[in-house]
């Protein structure tokens, strides 16, 4: 499609001129037109021209370039491309009956001919004299190697295309495939949109089936989710420490053991204060406590003799209860 | 050009409007349908465990249930849960050869989903008794907790039990 916007002006159809002109200054087509118009052999035709720093390339054509969309390329500077590094050289460029021969010398085209095959030979000689050629090399070159780069197409672009033309055509052949692409992707988006939506409504349907069918297991789990949390509750809350009547008992035991007696037991939350009796000096009791596994500190807060009972102290303790959490 | 123009910008606005908001919504649909699709198959999954659940679930309610009546129920009135238990210490202090001094009844304490009902109590008896009668106290239907208790010397041998106990009633629900 895009090469639809090229098209290639046959060398038969042109006549090549190259011109001098002041160096550094850009000719507008007009500008040239109105200096070497003059030039062309061709009375209806058009011009095509290419320009360096200090050449203007020109190539006459046979006929005028209607079609302002496009873009129009010289064949004859696609052979001058080909031979352009060479620094004396001599295209021959055959197409059907005819070559077209063109002189290349410092990498600038001197000139560039068309004629029919049987007069090759003397028109290259005559070549090489007019030009003063001293041992140019023969270049052949077929209609395949003639290949069009981006650069051409700027080239070529600032002269023969105009620029607001671009857009145009850009539209004309977009238009369709754009419409078409926007079209479908809008329409695909949509209907797939409201297919998800379709769905969506039958899973939410089927999943308030399935609750409706599993509402009674549902009821059971939050009915017990909340007795769990109750007691978790009054557990942490109320049941922190073991039962007295569990830890009286250990208590009285790791006593009794070691033969003593208690005076006198209080407890308050996981406090306990003591006095016992212990034989003078014996305080094994305390490590029996603590085996008990029970009680996280026994501390001997005081110790005086037992005025009633021979060979006893009495002990202060203090002890600290373990929780029942972990 | 000025109709293809328009054309274009016509499908264009069309796109805007509807192709890409459209597109956007798919997105969120797509992530709704994979949290719909998960939910679903979780409710699969229970329907087909459904009778092991139930009664798994059912027989940890009746745990809870077994639990609970270790409570005065929500509808009792606290004087009646408390002389309940005024009744049961004193039956368990003679049962037990105690001497009931005195006991007194505390302000019922509401707690989280709870209201804790706590009552003190005066004994004197001989060891043995006060052993029997803590085994005793712990064999009572509802949960008593001591919240704290003092157990001192009184006369020949004798001794003195002052103690506060908790029994525990549920809250009314709403």
């Amino acid at each position: 499609m895009f090469f639809n916007l090229i098209e290639i002006i046959p060398v038969e159809d042109t006549f090549f001129v190259v011109a001098e002109k002041p160096p550094d200054v850009w000719l507008s087509k007009e500008a040239i037109e109105l200096n070497y118009k003059h030039l062309s052999p061709f009375k209806e035709g058009d011009m095509i021209s290419y320009q360096t720093r200090e050449k203007v390339f020109i190539w006459f054509v046979r006929y005028p370039l209607v079609s302002e969309k496009k873009l129009f390329i010289p064949e004859g500077y696609l052979i001058f491309k080909r031979l352009k590094d060479y620094r004396e050289a001599i295209g021959v460029y055959r197409k059907d009956e005819l070559t077209a021969v063109s002189v290349v010398k410092d990498g600038s085209l001197l000139s560039q001919m068309v004629f029919r095959h049987e007069y090759l030979h003397e028109k290259m000689e005559l070549l090489e004299k007019e030009y003063s050629l001293i041992s140019p090399e023969v270049i052949e070159i077929a209609p395949s190697m003639l290949k069009i780069s981006l650069k051409d197409i700027l080239n070529f672009a600032n002269f023969s295309f105009e620029k607001e033309k671009i857009l145009e055509s850009f539209i004309e052949y977009l238009t369709v495939p754009l419409v078409f692409t926007f079209f479908f992707v809008t329409a695909f988006n949509v209907g797939l949109k409201k297919y998800l939506e379709n769905l969506k409504v039958e899973k939410q349907m089927e999943l308030q089936s399935l609750k409706k069918k599993n509402k009674d297991v549902r009821e059971l789990v939050y009915e017990l989710q909340e007795k769990s949390s109750f007691w978790k509750n009054f557990l942490k809350n109320e049941i922190k420490y073991p039962n007295f009547y569990f830890i009286l008992g250990s208590f009285l035991k790791a006593v009794k053991k070691n033969k003593g007696y208690v005076n006198y037991f209080e407890m308050n939350g996981n406090q306990i204060s003591a006095w016992i009796g212990v034989r003078t000096g014996d305080t094994t009791v305390v490590n029996d406590l603590l085996q008990t596994g029970i009680f996280k500190s026994v501390k001997i807060v005081s110790s005086v003799k037992d005025r009633k009972k021979e060979g006893y102290d009495i002990l202060n303790l203090e002890i600290l209860v373990k929780g029942t959490e972990k | 050009m000025t109709r293809n123009l328009l054309a274009l910008l016509f499908v264009i606005l069309v796109f805007i409007t509807y192709g890409e908001p459209a597109k956007e919504d798919m997105e969120n649909l797509k992530e709704e349908l994979l949290l719909l699709n998960t939910r679903i198959s979780k409710e699969n999954d229970i329907l087909k465990k459904k009778r092991k659940l139930i009664e798994e679930l059912k027989r940890q309610k009746e745990v809870a249930l077994k639990n609970e009546k270790k409570l005065f129920p929500a509808d009792v009135n606290d004087s009646i849960a408390l002389g309940e238990i005024q009744s049961f210490v004193k039956k368990i202090a003679r049962d037990s050869g105690m001497d009931f001094v005195s006991s007194n009844w505390g302000e019922p304490v509401e707690k989280e989903g709870y209201v804790k009902l706590p009552i003190s109590f005066i004994l004197r008896g001989y060891p043995e008794n006060v052993d029997e009668f803590l085994r005793k106290l712990y064999s009572y239907d509802r949960l008593l907790r001591i919240e704290r208790i003092t157990i001192g010397k009184f006369k020949k041998e004798k001794l003195v039990l002052n103690f506060v106990i908790s029994a525990f009633k549920m809250e009314k629900k709403g």
